[in-house]
């Protein structure tokens, strides 16, 4: 049997039918206002320069109004990309998942770094803008520890915080964390490591998002430049679908510029020096040792992750010494875990129902 | 004008803008049900799409032309491959017409790489992207002018880029002999920089007809088991999975680690050495440049770590102070 059989007039007719799948999904697009993310009600309880802290709630619509866990839980999101990917529309928001899961919500907000804030380093990071969250999360809610879950970078910045500050931790949440940054199956570290950093940061200052954007799309170029947008053709005629990958577009294209020193030493210490795990990391007057690391762990990873392999994640249990560690694994992939329909009834749920068995 | 009458001529404006809006967006929606559909030896339902745009874009809210831009340019890619296999099919006096298209396109592969012709329309748009992905991006970074559009995705003379250059910027005094050689000292960066993305674009090139190879192998591996290809659709998505395994394996090699790296650090060396340049340029005339911008910032940073460590200090004394209070 040949390998190929399509008559001509079949092919003219899956052209046929592809443009006009095509005509009538733009029109559908054309229809469509602009998509709006971040639902869930929150108000702003602080702000040091651009860095905000976020209260979540429910609203009158909710089953669950007040927190049953009186250890207040921050969320601290990667400086790459923009957090409302936890909260991007209804029935898909990690945050409001935790709300109903009894949790009193707080998330860092890292903003929009620009040209003033290039000098900006890891130590101001942590040491400074994360720690006056907590101390502010604290003193509003009254308890003298913090829940903390950390997603991606945001968890390797909330690896280094609770070795730095471990008396300020009840319990440690990470989510997609990368810790081991030297995996075999690491595509990230693999280029980083003929990358001049300090060439790259000289001569840029902030590190522009596109560039970030352009790297992360070159993981899979052939599924995310190209097949992707031939999928979206084939859902534009459904509006609700079609309002998703709008939803998702803006958020993959929302790139905020990184800080220059802080992406020199995020590169140069985690990346081409693996400094985190070979207990040689320096942050401002700290040297960060997993060790210090006692309190309660879970370690949730993707099985799916391309960004973060899962052999990078689950390093983490080779160095705290945390009594009591545990680990979720989701059948999915790095974005999958925030926002499919499975990830909403499995991941935020059992966070929730950790946290609350950890008083 | 008093208040109330700029209001109202906000509101007019505001209306009047809508009204266009929804008119042309009325007639976008005209010609989108007016594409004919044309079949022929050699179709080129590729170039109808590209006319259709044209003529849309127009009309396009801004937050929807990045995304339309990017679905239109693929659609383009596919109807390309579209093309290529009806007419291979269609001109029936190749024996299979599969192989025929297959063997068209590592022709294309290795002939277009090889004379670095001006575009790069073989992978189904694929290649194209990463070439034009990257230049859009270094067209994006800041501080130092866009590549001229003559040159995009070719091997340019660095004499011919260096002119561009010195035309786009021609700064007074730009002529004197020292800064003539400011300007001569790019040479051996723009040339270690065109070395460096032929370098990366070849090594792409290559995994791209490993990728089609291993596409032939699977397709006639399916053939041995009774299986064939009988949608378009079926024949992308087959290529889209094998290239993006091949692609995995190559990214992961040392060969992709060099050339991804050479690229990156020829571009910022350049990108570096024009910013010297100019910034020589810009003290001949005593105006600031980034490094006393960036010395500010520096400054102001310091001030603000400062700022920060005096509030903590002043926190921990109330604190105490209030201890003290609270035993007296």
């Amino acid at each position: 049997m040949p390998p190929f059989q399509m008559p001509a007039e079949a092919i003219a007719d899956e052209v046929k039918n592809f443009q006009e799948k095509l005509m009538g999904g733009v029109s559908n697009l054309l229809d469509m206002p602009e998509v709006r993310v971040g639902i869930t009600p929150h108000e702003v309880v602080y702000q040091e320069d651009k860095v905000r802290l976020l209260h979540y709630y429910c609203d009158e619509t909710s089953a669950q109004a007040e927190p049953r866990n009186p250890i207040p839980l921050v969320v601290v999101y990667a400086l790459i990309n923009r957090p409302y990917m936890l909260d991007l529309q209804e029935g898909r928001s990690t945050l409001r998942c935790l709300l109903e899961a009894g949790q009193d919500v707080y998330l860092v907000d890292w903003g929009y770094p620009e040209a003033a804030e290039r000098f900006l380093t890891l130590d101001d990071y942590l040491n400074d803008y994360l720690d006056l969250c907590i101390d502010k999360v604290c003193e509003v809610t009254g308890s003298n520890q913090v829940n903390l879950l950390g997603i991606c970078q945001g968890g390797t910045f909330s690896l280094c915080y609770s070795a730095m500050h471990p008396e300020k931790i009840k319990n440690l949440v990470t989510m997609v964390t990368p810790v081991d940054f030297q995996t075999p199956d690491s595509h990230l570290s693999h280029w980083a490591q003929n990358v001049d950093i300090d060439l790259l940061v000289d001569t840029l200052g902030n590190i522009p998002g596109a560039l970030l954007n352009w790297t992360f799309l070159n993981l899979k170029p052939y599924q995310l430049m190209g097949q992707k947008y031939l999928n979206m053709v084939d859902m534009m005629s459904d509006k609700t679908l079609l309002q998703n990958f709008m939803r998702m577009e803006k958020w993959i294209f929302d790139s905020p510029d990184q800080a220059g020193e802080t992406f020199r030493q995020f590169i140069k210490d985690f990346y081409q020096a693996n400094r985190l795990i070979n207990n040689t990391l320096q942050i401002g007057d700290y040297q960060v040792d997993l060790a210090n690391i006692t309190m309660p762990v879970l370690n949730v990873y993707a099985e799916q992750d391309h960004l973060v392999p899962p052999s990078s994640s689950k390093a983490l249990k080779h160095y705290v010494k945390s009594d009591d560690y545990d680990e979720l694994v989701f059948q999915g992939g790095h974005i999958g875990i925030y926002v499919s329909g499975k990830a909403q009834k499995m991941i935020a749920p059992a966070i929730g129902a950790w946290l609350s068995e950890h008083p | 004008m008093n208040t109330t009458g700029w209001q109202q001529d906000l509101l007019n404006t505001w209306l009047e803008t809508q009204k266009i809006w929804w008119e042309h967006t009325a007639q976008v929606l005209q010609t989108t049900t007016s594409l004919p559909i044309q079949v022929s030896n050699n179709p080129d339902w590729s170039k109808q799409i590209d006319q259709w745009w044209e003529s849309a874009i127009t009309y396009t809210p801004p937050h929807l032309q990045d995304v339309l831009n990017r679905v239109l340019s693929m659609s383009r890619s596919y109807l390309e491959l579209a093309e290529q296999i009806y007419t291979k099919v269609h001109n029936s006096d190749a024996a299979t017409p599969l192989e025929a298209w297959l063997v068209s396109m590592e022709q294309t592969f290795l002939t277009q790489w090889q004379q670095q012709k001006k575009s790069y329309s073989g992978g189904f748009g694929l290649a194209g992207s990463l070439f034009e992905g990257w230049h859009h991006l270094v067209n994006q970074l800041p501080g130092m002018p866009v590549m001229p559009a003559s040159m995009r995705g070719q091997t340019a003379n660095p004499q011919e880029w260096l002119n561009y250059w010195q035309k786009s910027l021609s700064i007074p005094n730009a002529s004197s002999l020292a800064q003539q050689q400011t300007w001569q000292a790019l040479l051996p960066l723009i040339n270690n920089y065109q070395t460096s993305l032929a370098a990366f674009m070849d090594a792409m090139a290559q995994q791209n007809l490993e990728a089609l190879q291993q596409l032939r192998a699977r397709l006639w591996h399916m053939a041995g088991e009774g299986r064939s290809i009988r949608h378009l659709r079926a024949l992308y998505d087959l290529w889209v999975t094998v290239s993006e395994e091949s692609y995995a394996r190559f990214a992961l090699s040392d060969q992709y680690q060099v050339v991804y790296g050479d690229l990156v650090n020829a571009h910022m060396a350049l990108r570096k050495g024009f910013g010297e340049a100019l910034t020589q340029h810009m003290h001949t005339l005593n105006l600031p440049v980034r490094s006393d911008l960036d010395e500010l910032y520096r400054k102001q940073h310091e001030l603000r770590r400062e700022n920060c460590a005096l509030r903590r200090q002043l926190a921990q004394l109330e604190r105490r102070l209030d201890a003290l209070n609270t035993q007296s």
